[in-house]
């Protein structure tokens, strides 16, 4: 016991998550305070403010503020790969955050894509006003209207009344294309599960068409920092990934950050 | 062959003396054997003094080639480098990765990355590849210098010493071209910054520490409501006629299409003005009984409609309460003023029902 107490005092004792917020926001400030005179010492800042908003998602706090302070902080840091991925971690968690759009916006157009625009990332076939939804909401809703259409359709039964009739049969075609839309949406959710996000970290990284180095390149231009993709598959140190354009090919494991998720449910960055 | 002594030497004929000597000598020989094994055995391991600080870590005796993925690059440009190592004999130890970041003349030209393991690649058993990416600093690199590689060649013979050698990889010429287009980012810490001030933004404050809400519904869930909500209902249905047996009951002779008419009939009363109900109800009543029980056409009397009912088979407590809705409605119908507090579609309903119960023909008429 006496051993367990020295050790407590002696082993430094990580902080609590109020001082470390507390920490990042005034990193952050004072990063913001310094840009004009001193645009490296600001960058440095901003990346060390990055990095305590690391510590605390690691810690489990996974929301749309984090992710985007994160996102800023790195943005500011000149950590684009990094950025666009808390930008886009923090738009799963919510979708309609506006300001997080705007500022994955921002971010994308600092990226160096390829002249043939194969690389970019595809555009949102939905208007920016357009409320964004989970698989959830709908699923719900599909399973209330099936129920409240059994519950209709058995008082019908009972009662014979048509209005419980109308009712019933109103219930369960609504809860169809809830239904549709909860599949829709839901197969899209797993396949951004099996297929993670993929940044680039580095420029002039070559496309290939096959996992090695002794396999032409895909495209004569190479990929940039911040170009997002899908990755495919993975095998040794290179893995296969899917562009915005729809085209594939092989890069090397090193230049690319995977956004895995873990088998609990969590996303981690790797 | 004699000696000379005259004695045969070979064949038969040889002398013990000389079997002896043979004999003796046969300890030196072995330890000979024995001295040549060991010194051949301590000449393969590289010795500590004299090593050189490149050495590669290779026993054996090898041939180092280079070459390029192409020959003309741009500035900054990624292109690969093959260092190959081939042994001219038996190995006795691999070349391990060399680091080329320790050649002042390539790291000064190059930024240089390694891409293969400590171990490199083995194209076959006599031949070691080891892979970087490198990238021309400048225009004024015009190839790849000559690349020493530090070995240790152990003795030829017994008795002799082996060496560390170094053999070169030819210079590879290159030619690089001015990069083509604008650096892609600018990562000097010093240029200023031009985000908008929607980056500088941070939200602030406790809800910042606020755990993820996640709406999730299992679809493991989803299934079991699918199963249980009719299942449920199914229950629900069986309470319900159990609790109510007489609505039940009811619900079921609701089937018959003739009172499921004239229910309708009644149900709409309460569009039509109200002197116009007692009449509509007794038509709709009427109308019931003619289909249920063969009443006459011509409008029966109230007690006619009871006689008519006994007949059939009905109790005498329904053919009363028919009989008197149907009494009710003509005094409704010819009295001066008419009667608006009576309710004529229930009236006529319970009527509907009842003869429903009470009938002698138990399946619906369609």
């Amino acid at each position: 016991m006496f051993a367990v107490l020295i050790l407590l005092t002696v082993v430094p004792q990580p902080l609590p998550e109020t001082e470390v917020l507390d920490l990042a926001e005034r990193t952050f400030q004072q990063a913001a305070a310094e840009r004009e005179k001193d645009p490296a010492r600001a960058r440095e800042l901003f990346r060390l403010a990055a990095q305590r908003y690391g510590n605390l998602v690691g810690r489990g706090f996974r929301n749309a503020d984090v992710y985007r302070n994160q996102g800023n902080a790195r943005l500011l840091g000149d950590d684009l790969p990094d950025a666009i991925l808390a930008y886009r971690r923090g738009l799963r968690t919510a979708p309609n955050d506006w300001a997080m759009r705007a500022n994955l916006a921002y971010a994308r157009e600092q990226v160096a894509y390829p002249p043939d625009g194969a690389a970019r990332p595809p555009a949102d076939s939905l208007p920016p006003w357009w409320p964004r939804l989970g698989s959830a909401p709908f699923l719900t809703l599909a399973l209330l209207a099936y129920c409240l259409g059994c519950v209709a359709l058995t008082r019908w039964y009972m009662t014979r009344s048509r209005r419980m009739l109308l009712a019933g049969v109103i219930a369960l075609v609504a809860a169809c294309p809830f239904g549709g839309l909860w599949f829709w949406i839901d197969r899209a959710e797993q396949y951004e599960k099996e297929h993670p996000l993929v940044i680039i970290t580095d420029d002039g990284v070559l496309l290939r068409t096959g996992n090695g180095l002794s396999y032409p390149r895909r495209f004569e231009s190479p990929l940039n920092r911040g170009v997002e993709a899908r990755r495919l598959l993975e095998r040794g140190d290179w893995i296969k990934i899917e562009l915005g354009g729809g085209e594939t090919g092989w890069v090397p494991r090193r230049w690319a950050l995977v956004d895995e998720h873990e088998q609990s449910g969590k996303w981690v960055y790797r | 062959m004699t000696n000379t002594r005259g004695r045969g030497i070979c064949g038969a004929g040889l002398q013990p003396a000389s079997r002896v000597r043979q004999v003796t000598n046969l300890p030196h020989i072995l330890l000979g054997l024995l001295l040549v094994a060991t010194t051949a055995v301590a000449d393969d391991t590289p010795p500590a003094k004299g090593r050189p600080v490149r050495f590669s870590g290779a026993v054996g005796n090898f041939r180092a080639t280079m070459q390029v993925e192409r020959a003309e690059v741009r500035v900054n440009e990624p292109f690969l480098l093959i260092l190959r190592i081939t042994a001219l004999g038996p190995a006795s130890d691999p070349p391990k990765q060399p680091d080329l970041r320790d050649l002042s003349n390539v790291n000064d030209a190059f930024h240089i990355e390694s891409l293969s393991g400590p171990g490199g690649t083995r194209p076959d058993d006599h031949t070691w590849e080891f892979q970087y990416r490198l990238r021309a600093k400048s225009t004024a690199v015009d190839g790849v210098p000559s690349l020493p590689f530090v070995y240790y060649k152990p003795a030829s013979s017994p008795g002799t010493r082996g060496a560390y050698q170094t053999t070169y990889a030819p210079r590879v010429p290159l030619t690089v071209k001015p990069a083509e287009a604008p650096p892609v980012t600018h990562r000097e810490g010093g240029k200023p910054f031009t985000a908008p001030e929607s980056v500088y933004e941070i939200a602030t404050g406790p809800s910042v520490l606020r755990r993820p809400f996640t709406w999730n519904v299992p679809v493991i869930s989803a299934g079991f409501i699918l199963v249980a909500a009719p299942l449920a209902c199914v229950v629900w249905y069986f309470v319900w006629k159990r609790w109510y047996p007489d609505a039940a009951r009811l619900a079921h002779r609701q089937r018959s299409q003739a009172a499921q008419q004239a229910l309708s009939a009644l149900a709409a009363l309460k569009k039509r003005p109200a002197p116009d109900r007692p009449r509509a109800a007794a038509e709709a009543v009427v109308a019931f009984l003619r289909h249920r029980a063969d009443l006459p056409l011509t409008l029966p009397s109230p007690e006619e409609v009871e006689s008519h009912l006994r007949r059939t088979g009905l109790t005498d407590e329904v053919a009363a309460t028919a009989a008197r809705f149907i009494r009710d409605t003509d005094a409704a119908r010819f009295a001066p003023i008419g009667d608006a507090a009576t309710d004529w579609a229930d009236a006529g309903s319970r009527v509907v029902l009842l003869v429903e119960a009470e009938s002698c023909s138990p399946s619906s008429s369609s």
